[in-house]
């Protein structure tokens, strides 16, 4: 019997490792003093922003639209320290539909994060996502309204919005709040990190680039740098 | 422009393919498939794609054909379509299109210029977009919910531009026959005959739009007319085409359309007793309210053609038909919806040795789907199509159909 059950907490650690975003707290060390993770993650070859498709059906060249910012990268513990679940509140997020633009590109959040998708452009979007990790459709709706979605569930959730295809996003949701979006140098801050060694990994739209292996020490900082070609 | 033919194997087809998407950048690629538009040159050059392949019985009565040899619910399409930004104000863009991936053919390239680029102003030359209506400019793989396409913009009438009814009695014999229409004047093979409005080739002029808050408005002087978009001139006569819309409020747009122009040659106008211009005269209305998971769409289309008068009965009047549709679709869940489309096409009355009759046959479609979303650009969709005629051989079917739709 007890063997069932060894089992089964085998394959239950290997379902969360595999989600990708999921934990793994068991080998890892109890709450200690908290250091920092900081580093800078070089994009060598930034993804090229997604033109709108040739408008050889279209009267008229659309307007401009919002520039968005592809140099963000994503960077966070592959597991995650105890005591990082306990409960505690998060704020609401926004992710703005602006000219045409999901503004931010990235979005970082963790499990149970309810995110704004407001509509400030003069025309109808459509917000939805097909993702595994979480499908929602939040239907056509106009300037000035907004409609929410709360993710309890980590990973990656790529959002487009069904009028105009060439807008796309990424919510990247944990299960821990070991994680940073980068500036727009490309540097990066996780603090309040339990002394130890971790798996530390960069992501930028869509995978995971490069993991690392870093130990926090007991106070200060430990220094991670990331290249991503 | 013609590729193919005889040699031109499936294995041919299959190939051409894969060398095609081998050449394309790996960054718009994802899962194998491309899920974006391509960009070349820090998107100087942009490239996007659209495949359709249906499947349906047999259409023995020719409701769903485009011309005698091809039925929209028997297909298998490929556009790509390309837009080359030369600087701020100006860029060319063009769509090259293929029907069962053996004949590819220019359907659209025209230069776009911008003289404010700021503003809502924009000139096309060349092998121009529509400006009739909303459908014509909606992209099939995209925007369009059913596999079939509304009525007014496929359903092939008996009138051809290259022969010409003498009298009442030679028109109405071909009630019911558009696919396949043959009359006493002009060519003596038989042929297909002509939609209201034409969405599968696109006409050739200059055209001009502009906006300022809900309204934009649309001229173009072109080389064809809404029922026969022409490359060339070929009857001496221009079509001139306007269209107006008023978004009333976010979600809710209307549309007027005009257009009026010369259908025939010049040696089919001039037959007869009493010569007249063979002209298309167009007007449309429609409407697209969208709130929430729902689409709504509605579409009125009346178009009428002048005829020579030959022989007697004489066709004197104007030869007019009308088609109403309404179309609605309903997102249900992540990535799956429904969809319909109730549309009535209607014919006035000429004079015949049996008194007067429509001088085609009135049909009535009504088409429901249902779409899911494999990918987000991946998408399978059904459909059950009911159509009747009254008039033709086939005067009733029903085309259930499925269809696979991959954009990027």
């Amino acid at each position: 019997m007890a063997r069932h059950v060894r089992s089964l907490i085998a394959i239950s650690w290997s379902v969360m490792a595999a989600a990708g975003f999921g934990v793994a707290m068991a080998q890892q060390p109890a709450a200690k003093p908290a250091g920092a993770l900081r580093g800078r993650v070089d994009i060598r070859r930034v993804a090229p922003v997604p033109e709108r498709r040739p408008g050889t059906s279209e009267l008229s060249a659309p307007l401009p639209r919002e520039a968005t910012d592809r140099r963000r990268a994503v960077v966070f513990l592959e597991s995650a320290p105890r005591g990082a679940f306990e409960d505690r509140e998060l704020p609401r997020v926004k992710l703005d539909q602006r000219r045409e633009t999901f503004v931010p590109h990235v979005l970082a959040i963790m499990t149970g994060t309810t995110v704004d998708f407001p509509n400030s452009d003069a025309t109808f979007h459509n917000v939805f996502s097909l993702s595994k990790t979480q499908r929602f459709d939040l239907g056509r709706y106009p300037q000035g309204r907004s409609k929410s979605v709360r993710f309890d569930r980590p990973g990656v959730v790529r959002v487009f919005c069904d009028i105009h295809s060439h807008m796309s996003a990424f919510i990247v949701v944990f299960s821990h709040p070991y994680f940073a979006v980068t500036d727009a140098d490309g540097r990066y801050r996780i603090d309040g990190i339990p002394a130890g060694t971790y798996s530390v990994s960069a992501w930028y739209e869509g995978d995971t680039r490069d993991t690392r292996s870093i130990t926090i020490p007991e106070s200060g900082n430990a220094d991670l740098d990331f290249t991503i070609n | 422009m013609r590729i193919g033919g005889p040699g031109w194997c499936g294995a041919g087809r299959v190939l051409g393919l894969c060398l095609l998407t081998q050449c394309l950048p790996a960054t718009a690629w994802s899962q194998g498939l491309p899920a974006l538009p391509l960009s070349f040159g820090h998107g100087r050059v942009v490239v996007s794609g659209d495949l359709a392949a249906s499947g349906a019985p047999e259409d023995l009565g020719f409701f769903n054909y485009s011309d005698y040899e091809h039925s929209t619910l028997r297909e298998l399409r490929v556009g790509l379509g390309a837009e080359v930004k030369v600087n701020r104000r100006l860029a060319l863009l063009g769509e090259v299109r293929t029907g069962e991936l053996s004949h590819l053919h220019l359907f659209s390239f025209f230069a776009r210029v911008q003289p404010w680029p700021d503003r809502r102003l924009s000139i096309q030359m060349g092998r121009i977009p529509p400006t009739f209506g909303a459908y014509t400019r909606r992209t099939y793989s995209r925007d369009n919910p059913l596999i079939g396409y509304p009525m007014a913009y496929q359903y092939l009438i008996s009138l051809r531009t290259d022969a010409v009814p003498v009298s009442g009695d030679d028109l109405v014999r071909m009630r019911g026959r558009g696919w396949l229409s043959a009359f006493s004047a002009g060519a003596a093979t038989l042929d297909r005959g002509v939609p209201l409005v034409t969405v599968f080739s696109r006409d050739t002029g200059i055209q001009v739009s502009g906006g300022r808050g809900a309204v934009n408005v649309s001229a173009a002087v072109t080389a064809g007319s809404p029922s026969n978009p022409q490359l060339h001139d070929g009857n001496g006569g221009v079509t001139v085409t306007t269209r107006a819309t008023l978004t009333v409020a976010p979600g809710l747009l209307l549309g007027a359309s005009y257009a009026s122009g010369t259908f025939l040659p010049d040696r089919l106008s001039g037959l007869g007793s009493r010569p007249q211009r063979g002209g298309q005269r167009v007007g449309g209305l429609d409407m697209e309210a969208a709130a929430g998971p729902w689409v709504t769409r509605a579409d009125l289309v009346v178009s009428e053609w002048r005829m020579p008068v030959i022989n007697q009965p004489a066709l004197i009047d104007p030869l007019r038909a009308v088609v109403a549709a309404l179309e609605v679709r309903r997102n249900l869940v992540p990535g799956f919806y429904v969809a319909g489309r109730a549309e009535r096409l209607l014919f006035n009355t000429v004079p015949t040795s049996l008194g007067r009759t429509s001088w085609e046959a009135p049909v009535t479609r009504v088409e429901l789907g249902a779409g899911y979303a494999l990918l987000r650009n991946l998408v399978a969709r059904t459909s059950l199509q009911v159509n009747r005629r009254d008039g033709g051989r086939v005067r009733r079917n029903v085309l259930p159909a499925a269809q696979l739709l991959f954009w990027f």
